[in-house]
Parts: structure tokens; C-alpha cells; sequence
């Protein structure tokens, strides 16, 4: 079967090159050996089709049918100026998918550079990149690397936030795409909290294309918010690459809904001894959205201690898809390791696919998987009833406190109240269909 | 302050109840005991109001403001309300809802139901912390979600905690003691003696004699196959201890 749409977005990928390219947006010398070749690797390697196993469950050719068009504001209109002017101490601005660093303000400890002249300094291999990071690398207007230097602790959480701006240069029938790049450095002994925010808006039809490393040094902590406020007729695309030193602490918590079409893997290395994971994730969806979550929990080194927790709740005809895979190295005993994902399916036609997947080398670990898909759990139900919660009150509760689980395993308060928010703002649809399909009104 | 005449009742068809009498007075403490599925869990639930048991015959009498009731008239949040409460045999974890705030909404629930005013957030703050004192449970405990992640031990002292924030006029007991050390169950037993009054009553289901050395009963019940087959004082239990089940006809 021939793929056309997936076929039409090539081309138009190949057509924006050259545009780009034509207009001498590319002009740091060492960056353009990097594009020329992700964008031939890109053109040979084409988007993933059902055939990839990491795609099994979500066809872009039936989820993207428009052409793209890369967005690259070279000049940033006043309504992007606006966006940034009124940015604090510690909060990074992304407009469109480029970092503004005049507006940007840091305290001690904490620094922001642009990498995208310093292709040499490191070499990306690009041939092995999987086809939405080639798109980073050939399309890419920035590449930012903040740091959180050695022994820096921030008291307050730093705040990421990315927003996306009308262009003018979109025409009618295209999907524009911005592509961000993030390289994230937690020196020793460091610790920071980040909450980050993606703010799509319905009047820009737009795939957010995500680059994320963050790379966490010895005894260093850093525990991470990721907030999509989506829009139906925009798609969040996000790969997140964590790697982690000895004794170090990462902790990740992504909360999606609303996004025609999502699409967020991490894969999260252990490469020092007694390091510990969290990787947590809600989606809300609804109508005909696609939600995909990709975890994988590598534990190279002993004594490591990780845990996933993804929930979801799903209406209309939505889909989603987890698959949660934890691989143990065979030196890495002592390993504590621990998976759930757990779905409330709201409408018949609405489905999930859980997959949890372990690939384990070591003898000695412990490695734990679950999921449930269905509906409010009854033993609770009565449990709560039993403790003077009427049914409606009971059946509140329960819907709240199944998202709220997800909320409630952040350590940092400052981060758990702006999860809340979140789930105020999205979650009040799903609430009601809750209570409906239980058979209670709000009260 | 309850009766439970001739109650029958089923669970998936199969008959476990089979006739049971009970009658239980405001200031008293009974104690039920009974080998294994002989009924003791389906007592207590089906008074809390359990919707997967049917009740094929019978009354459950409770004196609610001075007026004799049939408790299976009610909902279960309903006879909660009106002073009932269980105490798990084994509590449910609630994921996502903190202790705290499931014990003010409970507590609030019942404030409403008498039309006295709910408590603030701060004052029932402070409020629930007391009441952690009186089992030693430490109140850190309040802020992690309920029963999530607690040993079997906490899961019962959490129980408990309840029982001290709603202080019920009946409390069921279902094996409270079970899976306590030593020390635990002598904190337990302590935490319910202070709850208990005048005005309420206790029925303490268990399968071991030493809870009986700290919370003393009035009576003491033998149930076995549905239905209770003797009853006595509490050397009744010390009788079943050392002699089990089997002598009893
Ligand atoms: N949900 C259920 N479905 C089918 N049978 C049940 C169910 N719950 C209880 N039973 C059966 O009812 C009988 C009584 O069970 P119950 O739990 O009341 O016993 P118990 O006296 O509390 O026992 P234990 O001392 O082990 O706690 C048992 O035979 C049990 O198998
Ligand atoms: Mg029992």
C-alpha cells in the first residue's frame, strides 16, 4: 500500500529545505554539513510506518494528513515580543520553538547557551537518529543547552515555557511544525525543579516537535513537570533522552490532553550505580485524539530503583497507547523496579493498549508490572461510601483522585500545585462523564 | 441500639447468613468469633450496607434518634452517617485522595447531616493530628494517599484514625488485630478503650483471644456456618482458645 500521506509530508518537508535554504537561513558553516545530512537520512529513511514495532500502534499516514511547513520566524513579530515581556527571574521563554535570550534572566548557578555553532564540539551521530530528530537536525534554528552548575540548588521551581505564534507564512491547508531543542545539564550535586509548559493554540494548526536531553550528574536531583495544554487540531511530538549518573535523581511527569495526535517517548539510562527514576504520565482524550507513550527504563548499574506510572482516561472514540518497557542489564542486580498503567474508559467506542514489556539480564532485582482498563474501582466506592461519602460525592472523589495519583507522587509541592492546575483546566469535561457514566449528577 | 432479627442473606446465590440473631446495647462490647468463612466479614459488611449481598430474610433494627429503624432501608453512606462504622478486615487502598482530605469530606458529610457547621481546612488539620495521637500513628501519614502503600499494621491503625475523626455510635471491628505485633495491638486496643463510652457500642470480630485481654467484652459469640451457635461471657473465649470450635454443636 502506498503511503500518500506520509508521502505528501515528505515532500513538502524536502520543498521547505530547500526554501530555507534558498534564503540563506542556513549559515553557520558547521551546521550545515549536520543538515545536509540528517536531511538526507531523513529523505531515505522516510516517517515510520505501522511496519516500525516503535509505531506499531500509531499510523501517521492516517494522523497527519497535511503538508508541513517548517516555522522559522527568523524576525520575532510583536505578538512574540509581547509573549516574552513580562517573563520573570528563571523563567525561559520558547516562542515558536526558538529560546528569546534577551529576555531571559538567570540567577546564580543557572546558565543558558546556544549550541547550534558548536556542531564540533560534539559530534552528533546522525545517521542513527530516529526520523523525527533528523527533522530537529536538518530544520534546526537553535539548539539550547541550559545548565544547572555543580552544587546549585534552586529554591524555586525554573519554569520552561513554549509557545506558539500565529505565522504568516502558513497557508491555508498546511500544518506548520516547530522544532525545539533542549539539552538539559544537572551538574553534581545539583538541585532543581522544572516545570514546563507547552501552550498550543487551536487558531495555529501545528506539530510541536520536541527534542529533549537532560543528562544528570553524581548525587544530583532534578524533578521534572512537563504540562501540554493542547489543541484538537495540533499534534505533540516529544522524545526525551535521560541519562543518569551514580546516586542522581530524575523524575519525570508528563500530562497531556487535549492534542489531536501525541507522540512521547523517553528512554532513560541508569549509568552509575543506586540511581533512582520516576517516569509518570497522565492523558486525558477525547473525540477521535491518539495519544501514544513510550517508556523505556534501562538499568545498566546495581541498586537502581525505578518506577512508571501512567494513567489515562479516555472518551468518544480516542485511543492511547502505553508501552512501558523496563530492560535490566545482567551486572545491574539489586534492581527495584516497578511499572502501572491504568485506564478509565469512558465510552464504548474509546479504546487503550497497554504493553508492558521486561527485559530482564540480572538474577537478583525486583521488577513489577501491571494494568487495568475499565471503570471505577467498587471496593473503593463502597469504601468511601462506608465513611459517609454519598455515591455522588464517592464517585467525585474517585475520578479526582484517579488523576490526581499522578499529581499526588510529585515531591515538590510548588510542582504538585501547578500539576492541579492543570488537571482543573482539563480535566473538568472527563469529570462530568465520569459522574454520568456512573450514574450521578455533579454536586 | 441494634437488633438483628433472623437475618438470612446470600452472596452470588450461595446462602451464608442463615438465620442470625444479635442484639447489641448502647455501652457494650461483643465479641464475635467463628472458624474460618463462617461469616463473620458477610456480617459486617451487609450492616455497613455492602450493595453485592442480597438479603433474603430478616430485619436489622437501629435506634436512630430514638426511633428503631431497619438499617437495610438505608444506603451505606446513609448508616454511616447515622453512627455506623467498619473497620476493615482489609482496608482499600484509594490512590490520589490524601488521608487528610478523605478524612475531612467524611467528617464534613457528617457535619452537614446533623446541620452543624463543617470545619475549615487548618482547623481540621490540627483536629486530624490529634487524632493520630491516639493510636501513635504519625501524621505524616495524612499527606500520603489513603492506605497506599501501608503495611498491613498502619492499614489498620489508619482504620482506626477514622473511627476516632467520625467516633461512631457502633463500631465493627473485622479483624482488626490480625497481622498486629505485640506492641501494635496493645496500641490499638488502647486507641479503641478511649473511644469507647457510655453511648456507643463495639462488635469486635477476631479470631484471637489476646485482643480479648485488652478490650474487654460483655459477651462473646460463637458463629459458625451462619448463624450463631452459642453465646457466653468472656470466658467463652478463653474456653474456644483452648479447646477450638469443634466441641460446640
Ligand atoms: N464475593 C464472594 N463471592 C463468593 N463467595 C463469597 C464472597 N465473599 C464471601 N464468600 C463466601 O462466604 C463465606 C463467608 O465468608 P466471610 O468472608 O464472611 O467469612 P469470615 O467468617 O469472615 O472468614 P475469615 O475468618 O476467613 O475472615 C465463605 O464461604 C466465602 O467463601
Ligand atoms: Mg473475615
Amino acid at each position: 500500500m502506498k503511503l500518500q500521506n506520509t508521502q505528501k509530508i515528505l515532500d513538502s518537508l524536502k520543498q521547505s529545505f530547500e526554501d530555507l535554504k534558498a534564503e540563506g537561513g542556513f549559515t553557520e558553516a558547521q551546521t550545515v554539513d549536520v543538515r545536509e545530512r540528517a536531511f538526507k537520512a531523513l529523505m531515505a529513511e522516510g516517517l515510520p510506518s505501522t511496519r516500525n514495532e516503535f509505531w506499531k500502534y500509531t499510523e501517521l499516514n492516517k494522523h497527519m494528513k497535511q503538508p508541513l511547513k517548517v516555522v522559522s520566524s527568523g524576525k520575532i513579530s510583536d505578538k512574540e515580543l509581547e509573549a516574552t515581556s513580562s517573563l520573570g527571574v528563571n523563567e525561559l521563554c520558547f516562542v515558536n520553538g526558538i529560546l528569546q535570550y534577551d529576555t531571559t534572566q538567570l540567577t546564580e548557578g543557572l546558565a543558558v547557551k546556544s549550541l547550534s555553532t558548536g556542531f564540533s564540539e560534539q559530534e552528533v551521530a546522525v545517521e542513527s537518529q530516529s526520523a523525527f530528530t533528523l527533522i530537529n537536525l536538518a530544520y534546526q534554528r537553535d539548539r539550547v543547552q541550559l545548565t544547572i552548575s555543580k552544587g546549585t540548588r534552586i529554591e524555586k521551581p525554573l519554569e520552561i515555557e513554549h509557545v506558539y505564534t500565529q505565522v504568516s507564512d502558513l497557508v491555508e491547508g498546511t500544518q506548520g511544525i516547530c522544532n525545539t531543542w533542549l539539552e538539559i545539564v544537572v551538574e553534581e550535586g545539583a538541585e532543581v525543579q522544572l516545570v514546563e509548559s507547552f501552550k498550543q493554540s487551536s487558531e495555529l494548526p501545528l506539530l510541536s516537535n520536541n527534542y529533549l536531553s537532560v543528562k544528570v550528574a553524581k548525587n544530583a536531583r532534578c524533578e521534572h513537570l512537563r504540562l501540554v495544554y493542547g489543541a484538537e487540531n495540533c499534534q505533540h511530538f516529544g522524545r526525551g533522552f535521560i541519562s543518569q549518573d551514580r546516586d542522581s535523581f530524575y523524575s519525570v511527569t508528563t500530562m497531556n490532553a487535549a492534542s489531536g495526535l501525541t507522540r512521547q517517548a523517553y528512554i532513560i539510562e541508569q549509568q552509575g550505580e543506586n540511581a533512582e527514576s520516576v517516569c509518570n504520565g497522565l492523558y486525558l482524550c477525547d473525540g477521535s485524539q491518539h495519544s501514544d507513550h513510550r517508556v523505556v527504563m534501562r538499568h545498566l548499574k546495581p541498586h537502581g530503583r525505578s518506577r512508571q506510572l501512567y494513567k489515562g482516561v479516555l472518551k468518544g472514540k480516542s485511543r492511547s497507547v502505553f508501552n512501558g518497557k523496563i530492560y535490566i542489564e545482567k551486572d545491574a542486580q539489586q534492581i527495584d523496579s516497578n511499572q502501572l498503567n491504568n485506564n478509565l474508559i469512558l465510552s464504548q467506542g474509546a479504546e487503550a493498549d497497554s504493553k508492558p514489556e521486561l527485559e530482564v539480564y540480572a538474577d537478583d532485582v525486583k521488577a513489577n508490572h501491571g494494568s487495568a482498563i475499565g471503570r471505577l474501582d467498587e471496593d473503593q466506592l463502597f469504601y468511601l461510601m462506608s465513611r459517609c461519602l454519598s455515591k455522588a460525592e464517592a464517585v467525585q472523589y474517585l475520578a479526582r483522585g484517579f488523576v490526581r495519583d499522578v499529581s499526588l507522587h510529585l515531591q515538590s509541592r510548588a510542582l504538585r500545585a501547578e500539576a492541579e492546575k492543570w488537571i482543573l483546566t482539563q480535566f473538568s469535561e472527563f469529570q462530568k462523564s465520569i459522574e454520568e457514566e456512573a450514574g450521578v449528577k455533579s454536586v | 441500639m441494634l437488633e438483628i432479627k433472623d437475618l438470612k442473606a446470600n452472596i452470588n446465590d450461595t446462602s451464608v447468613l442463615k438465620g442470625l440473631n444479635l442484639s447489641i446495647k448502647p455501652g457494650e462490647v461483643h465479641a464475635i468469633m467463628g472458624p474460618n468463612g463462617s461469616g463473620k466479614s458477610t456480617l459486617s459488611k451487609i450492616l455497613a450496607g455492602h450493595p453485592d449481598y442480597e438479603v433474603t430474610g430478616g430485619e436489622v433494627l437501629f435506634d436512630i434518634n430514638f426511633e428503631n429503624k431497619n438499617l437495610l432501608d438505608l444506603e451505606a453512606d446513609e448508616r454511616a452517617k447515622e453512627g455506623i462504622f467498619l473497620a476493615f478486615q482489609y482496608p482499600t487502598e484509594v490512590p490520589g485522595i490524601t488521608n487528610l482530605q478523605f478524612l475531612r469530606a467524611s467528617f464534613n458529610s457528617v457535619c452537614r447531616h446533623q446541620g452543624v457547621e463543617e470545619m475549615s481546612e487548618e482547623a481540621f488539620e490540627k483536629f486530624a493530628i490529634e487524632k493520630c495521637k491516639i493510636v501513635d500513628m504519625n501524621p505524616d501519614y495524612l499527606y500520603r494517599a489513603v492506605n497506599e502503600g501501608f503495611s498491613g499494621g498502619e492499614k489498620k491503625r489508619n482504620e482506626i484514625v477514622q473511627m476516632a475523626v467520625l467516633n461512631p455510635r457502633l463500631a465493627i471491628l473485622d479483624e482488626t488485630d490480625s497481622g498486629l505485633d505485640i506492641d501494635s495491638l496493645k496500641i490499638v486496643a488502647e486507641g479503641v478503650n478511649k473511644l469507647k463510652s457510655q453511648d456507643n457500642a463495639i462488635l469486635l470480630i477476631t479470631h484471637y483471644q489476646r485482643l480479648l485481654d485488652y478490650i474487654q467484652p460483655d459477651h462473646v459469640h460463637v458463629l459458625r456456618d451462619g448463624q450463631i451457635v452459642k453465646s457466653g461471657d468472656k470466658s467463652l473465649a478463653l474456653e474456644l482458645e483452648s479447646k477450638g470450635y469443634d466441641w460446640i454443636q
